[in-house]
């Protein structure tokens, strides 16, 4: 299980990356996406999708389009051109994270911390 | 695959409801998600509410709530932040109005831009900010928006308040913007305002004071055309205004007051109103604190008003005119003065001719610079070559009748006297002499109306008063010999 207080900050990247690989995906998908894909190591709370949803949505990043399914409503979210752009500049900005991490977290031989 | 009939569907949407989800944008894709959650719950063998009460188990009572706080937070930033600035300028804007208006009383230097910039915040800034404001509300209430009503009161609004600046900073174009934004404001708004509040109370079967509703819409009409007539100087204001201020103190005012405190929930627009009312109080006053130094010019327009004068002929008791000559019948006494007392009214008749003229010419806005008032004046009266209106007027375009009638006026009263004190009055009092000699009428008109205007005003006003005083006494004398 990966812990809440390291997703805070790529919620939106995951989501972002989500619907430009999938086009177009409703809440309860995001999530069993997300638990499948990571093989149950994330699970994202409902609690905090739906609010970044609409804040991506506000945003104008994505939009929303609603449809009946049987007997009720499914909103379905999907990339804006804005989106897209900005989900990859966040997959790369996230990319950069992870390598620069790595560097901080083992640092590499090759890295020399004598200045002088 | 299982899937929820419409039954359990509507348990689960009842049920959200009950935990105060108001904010529609989500609800549908919660009630979507929970219902995904229960029917896998349920393909793996459980009844409906078994799964169900695993799900909410699983998702905690309290999240509903949660959820939309964080939703409504997180895409309301720039809301937040906008509604806070609307209340930090409508507190702000009365206040600079309040401090320019106790500048200008005060006379102290700063009045017109502490107006200016409180007018410019309330009408560009302010105004703008409070339609968003309640655009966003009402629309996250999921009521319609009343477009048209916030369009018809904001454009003219904003007209009103720029034209307001221009006539503050004597710029051009605040008649014509003044005009557009009253006439809006009275003959479109507020109709559209009684429209909409009726229909709304219709459709929310509330009870709906219609009464309260039409009054105030006409008496506010009312009170802005008159306003409109009186700051354009249109005929017929005085009376528009009084009956619309009577509606408004008498039956509008209490009416609506005891309204606000029956149902105190709308905060935002009991906001509005103190602020607008406080705008507009204070707006009135400046009104009337600037018309003051009009009053100056008025009284020196009519010098009957002017206190010296009445008192000088109430002090001495002694009031005596052309009629009442005419009645005593004496034809040879009327006979010897009635050229006098014609050429008095001439000189009478022409002084308010100029002034008349001066005035008009000062009150018309197509002047680019008189506005520039007393000070502009002040620095053209040094500069001889400069043509300037008292002087264009009298010398030019009168060609000096005023001088001709004073000298004419004077050769007449000489004769008729015997009073070596009145004598020695009109001379010295019908000044046609510069530095004790006498001179051209050039000379004369340069040296007593090449002057500011005010100057000038208050000269012509003092040959009349003596041109009058000399007419009296003269009569008076006629009289009892």
């Amino acid at each position: 299980m990966i812990s809440n207080e390291l997703l805070k900050g790529t919620l939106k990247t995951i989501v972002l990356t989500l619907l430009e690989e999938n086009r177009r995906m409703y809440g309860y998908e995001i999530t069993r996406e997300v638990e499948r894909i990571s093989e149950g190591k994330i699970q994202l709370s409902w609690g905090a999708l739906y609010p970044t949803l609409h804040k991506l949505e506000s945003e104008g990043l994505i939009v929303s389009e609603s449809y009946n399914i049987g007997k009720r409503v499914r909103k379905y979210y999907r990339l804006t051109p804005e989106g897209e752009i900005t989900s990859r500049d966040k997959a790369e900005e996230f990319r950069e994270f992870v390598r620069v991490m790595q560097q901080l977290i083992k640092p590499s031989p090759g890295i020399s911390l004598n200045y002088g | 695959m299982v899937e929820l009939d419409e039954q359990q569907i509507g348990s689960i949407s009842v049920d959200i409801d009950g935990q105060g989800l108001t904010y529609t944008g989500l609800k549908d894709e919660l009630l979507d998600h929970i219902c995904c959650q229960v029917e896998l719950a349920m393909e793996k063998g459980m009844t409906f509410n078994e799964a169900y009460q695993h799900v909410k188990i699983v998702m905690g009572r309290k999240r509903i709530r949660q959820i939309q706080d964080e939703t409504l937070y997180l895409i309301s930033k720039k809301y937040r932040r906008m509604k806070r600035t609307m209340f930090a300028l409508g507190v702000l804007a009365p206040i600079l109005i309040l401090a320019g208006l106790t500048f200008k009383v005060m006379h102290w230097p700063g009045a017109g831009i502490l107006n200016t910039a409180a007018l410019f915040i309330t009408g560009m800034i302010f105004l703008p900010l409070f339609v968003m404001v309640r655009i966003r509300d009402t629309r996250n209430m999921g009521e319609p928006i009343p477009m048209t009503l916030y369009i018809s009161g904001m454009v003219p609004a904003m007209i009103t308040i720029l034209g307001a600046i221009c006539k503050l900073q004597h710029w051009p174009g605040a008649g014509i913007m003044l005009t557009i934004g009253l006439s809006g404001l009275a003959l479109v708004f507020l109709p559209v305002f009684a429209i909409t509040k009726i229909r709304e109370g219709k459709k929310m079967d509330e009870e709906v004071n219609k009464k309260l509703i039409l009054g105030g819409v006409l008496a506010g009409i009312l009170v802005i055309l008159g306003s409109l007539f009186k700051i354009m100087h249109w005929p017929g204001a005085g009376i528009v205004l009084l009956v619309s201020w009577s509606l408004v103190a008498v039956i509008l005012l209490p009416l609506l007051v005891l309204n606000v405190l029956k149902k105190s929930e709308n905060q935002l627009n009991n906001f509005l109103l103190i602020i607008l009312t406080a705008v507009t109080v204070s707006i009135l006053v400046l009104v009337y604190v600037r018309s003051a130094s009009r009053e100056a010019i008025v009284s020196l327009y009519f010098p009957e008003n002017n206190l010296n004068y009445n008192a000088m002929y109430l002090d001495r008791q002694t009031a005596y005119d052309w009629d009442d000559l005419m009645a005593s019948g004496n034809t040879e006494k009327i006979n010897k003065c009635e050229v006098l007392v014609k050429e008095a009214d001439e000189i009478k008749e022409y002084i308010f001719s100029v002034k008349d003229r001066l005035i008009s010419f000062y009150e018309d806005e197509s002047n680019p610079w008189p506005y520039e008032s007393a000070y502009r004046d002040l620095l053209q009266s040094h500069n001889l070559a400069n043509d300037y209106e008292p002087l264009r007027i009298i010398a030019k375009e009168d060609e000096y009748r005023l001088y001709h009638l004073l000298v004419s006026y004077r050769d007449h009263a000489l004769l008729l006297t015997t009073n070596p004190e009145l004598e020695k009055y009109i001379k010295r009092s019908l000044v046609l002499m510069t530095w004790k000699r006498e001179t051209s009428p050039e000379a004369w008109a340069e040296f007593y109306f090449q002057g500011p205007t005010m100057k000038t005003v208050t000269i012509l006003s003092m040959y009349l008063s003596s041109v009058k005083l000399i007419e009296h006494e003269i009569l008076t004398e006629t009289e009892s010999r």
